[in-house]
């Protein structure tokens, strides 16, 4: 949503106004002692390479899936001491366009919240017998389809809206079934952000100022009923467009056989492993007979532009819903930079 | 003046220690453990395999290098027993009609001559892999696999990769599936002996995880089921020369979503595996937090630890759950946490 930044901020008025003072006199200090930190002892440098497991300034959620047999629960905590905003975008990309809704987050010390993609989440209120109610300052709105596919991607920023390099973010996504009969759990893939830049609304995934995009992913997995959903690492928030990927597949299986397929992504994709039409063989499917082994591993690489990738288990009951989820393995770093832009600040920095 | 010079002096000598500190930093600190990368020391935290109830977990390896390594891997099997009736396995007090449950240990290893680049291997705990894994079953534990040079012994650098999938073999096949990735340890290649020090030869262990969770009893939004939240946590270091299980002391700061901080701690050995009502009865409570979810970061006094968490929902006879890594919020200074191989035959 173009110029959305200026709707979020008058949104939150009464709310943001209290805490952008504490805000800024709370992280005066501590970004000090980040950069003088970092440039002493390199401990917060950009890790240069996508994470899961650490502190990221992006988090990127490739799957979320809403819909009437299954919606997705999003937490995302805070792993600092003082308060943390981050800027969110839902999206929905194919044809080489991206449609968005976008929304902030407030997370006080080390605090996590966890809502349901379809229905958002209102104003909480904590009743306390004795002690004044505990007031949840967070609007979260719904995605804006009945039937979404797409991505939930967050960036860390200050209280003003402009980016932030604090690495201080961590999620997970959870699918469930409506009938409660299937659930599966991923983590937010991060990307770190150096403290010693300064930030822009134009983020550089070049390993300087971000961390690039793995070169490659990996997944081991069973030979049937494999998925992946794939997403660029490019974003352009501001013009919502997207880029046209290569996406190649090579499968090896327990045998050391080798398939290959490739396709074209121009948005956000799911890809069943049996719809890819192996080149130059005479199957026409990567289904489980053409690899030959119950087990394979598949690496995923791209031409054009970095991708972010989920691997799904599509299971054999129902293949609806997803039954697990994985976050793949994460290798080298690409020879070329990505970009993540966003909506412009409107009014400039106060 | 000789005041001056004496600050100037000492600030200089503090940059250049300073300055030296950076470069020894740069040039001796591995990557962190990660579940989304390859390493030469690969841990599963939590495997089972039962018969009651009927829990599986399918063990996938593989070897993202370019050339072929040889593994050791050491299954440690932490199933207890009742302290009452020694024939019935526990895990936890809750689970023995009377008495303690005694926590078990037992080690069992196992060597794979050559493992080519490329490949994966792919087994379920209870069948083993011919040739390569034993069968292993009635197991509650976890497993470890090093690289190793062609003398099967000796630690080498390597890039290997692990996941799991645990599963309910009464289910249809394909369903009821919690996966997580392996923690892989990057080695820096300069180890010869029969320690692996984590943390200098070896990626260090996480100082402080952070499990994100839904509450004990939560009604999950979507499907009405009742949450919960199973954690396992696996110490770094095992000693597998003495054969005895490594002592931690894990403490929980619980934060709600209103940013209300409770604590609580708890002691095991090697392994715990716990659902979080069992590390205290209220505190992970729905019903107590006044919260749907909460954060809760997790420091070890002793030796640091890797988790994994199962989230469960449970509607009646629907139930499903789902499992993953925890992230992590800095490294472990904890000095001698090392995984200690058997001698030579």
């Amino acid at each position: 949503m173009v110029g959305a930044w200026v709707h979020e901020q008058d949104r939150w008025d009464n709310v943001a106004s209290f805490f952008e003072l504490a805000e800024r006199r709370r992280q005066a200090v501590p970004m000090r002692c980040v950069v003088v930190m970092s440039v002493l002892f390199g401990a917060v440098a950009v890790q240069a390479q996508s994470s899961v497991h650490a502190g990221a300034t992006i988090l990127s959620f490739p799957r979320m899936v809403s819909g009437a047999d299954v919606d997705t629960m999003v937490q995302i905590g805070n792993l600092s001491n003082f308060t943390v905003h981050a800027h969110c975008f839902y999206s929905t990309a194919a044809n080489n366009q991206r449609t968005t809704s976008d929304f902030e987050l407030v997370l006080l010390s080390q605090q996590s919240l966890r809502w349901q993609v379809s229905a958002g989440r209102a104003y909480d209120v904590m009743l306390q017998a004795g002690d004044p109610p505990l007031v949840l300052p967070v609007v979260i709105p719904p995605v804006v389809s009945s039937d979404f596919h797409g991505e939930l991607m967050c960036v860390e920023v200050d209280a003003s809206g402009y980016p932030f390099n604090g690495n201080h973010l961590t999620g997970m996504a959870t699918l469930r079934s409506s009938d409660g009969s299937e659930s599966a759990t991923y983590l937010a893939i991060g990307l770190s952000g150096n403290p010693e830049l300064p930030p822009s609304p134009a983020l550089p995934l070049d390993g300087e100022a971000y961390d690039t995009c793995p070169d490659t992913w990996v997944l081991s997995h069973r030979a049937a009923g494999t998925a992946f959903t794939i997403v660029p690492c490019a974003h352009d928030f501001e013009n919502n467009t997207v880029p046209t990927i290569d996406v190649q597949f090579s499968v090896t299986n327990r045998n050391l056989e080798t398939l290959t397929a490739s396709t074209t992504l121009s948005g956000w994709a799911e890809v069943p492993l049996v719809d890819l039409d192996p080149d130059g063989e005479d199957h026409a499917s990567m289904d489980a007979v053409a690899i030959g082994t119950d087990y394979a591993r598949t690496t995923i690489s791209s031409v054009g532009g970095g991708i972010l990738v989920v691997g799904q288990d599509l299971g054999t009951s129902s293949g609806t819903v997803d039954t697990a989820l994985n976050n793949l393995v994460a290798n080298g770093t690409r020879a070329d930079s990505d970009a993540i832009l966003l909506p412009p600040l409107v009014g400039g920095l106060p | 003046m000789t005041i001056r010079r004496r600050r100037t002096a000492g600030r200089r000598l503090l940059i250049a220690v300073l300055c030296l500190a950076q470069l020894a930093f740069a040039d001796t600190t591995l990557a962190q453990p990660a579940g989304d990368r390859s390493g030469a020391l690969v841990v599963f935290p939590f495997l089972v395999s039962l018969s009651v109830p009927a829990l599986e977990t399918r063990v996938f390896l593989a070897n993202a290098g370019t050339s072929s390594v040889s593994l050791h891997c050491f299954f440690e099997n932490l199933v207890g027993s009742c302290e009452i009736d020694p024939g019935q396995a526990c895990a936890a007090d809750s689970e023995c009609s009377a008495g303690r449950c005694i926590q078990g240990y037992a080690e069992n290893n196992f060597q794979v001559s050559s493992f080519p680049a490329g490949q994966v291997l792919a087994w379920a705990v209870a069948s083993g892999l011919s040739g390569i894994a034993p069968p292993v079953s009635e197991f509650i534990g976890m497993l470890r696999c090093v690289a190793v040079g062609p003398d099967l012994q000796t630690p080498v650098a390597a890039q290997l990769e692990g996941r799991t999938e645990i599963y309910n073999t009464n289910a249809p096949t394909g369903s009821g599936i919690a996966s997580y990735n392996a923690y892989t340890f990057a080695s820096n290649g300069g180890n010869s002996d029969s320690v692996l020090e984590i943390g200098s030869e070896y990626s260090a262990c996480p100082a402080t995880n952070v499990l994100e969770h839904s509450f004990q009893g939560a009604n999950d939004p979507i499907s009405g089921a009742s949450l919960s939240t199973t954690l396992v946590l696996a110490t770094c270091s095992a000693d597998y020369q003495i054969q005895a299980p490594v002592e931690t002391l894990a403490h929980f700061t619980v934060i709600n979503e209103f940013a209300q901080r409770t604590g609580t701690s708890k002691r095991f050995f090697s392994q715990l595996v716990a659902d979080l009502s069992s590390i205290h009865p209220t505190l992970f409570q729905a019903a107590t937090q006044g919260s749907l979810a909460g954060q809760t970061l997790i420091r070890s006094v002793g030796d640091p630890v890797l988790g994994v968490a199962v989230e469960a929902a449970q509607d009646g006879v629907a139930f499903s759950v789902a499992a993953h890594e925890l992230p992590y919020i800095g490294i472990s200074s904890q000095p001698n946490v090392a995984v200690v191989l058997p001698p030579a035959n």
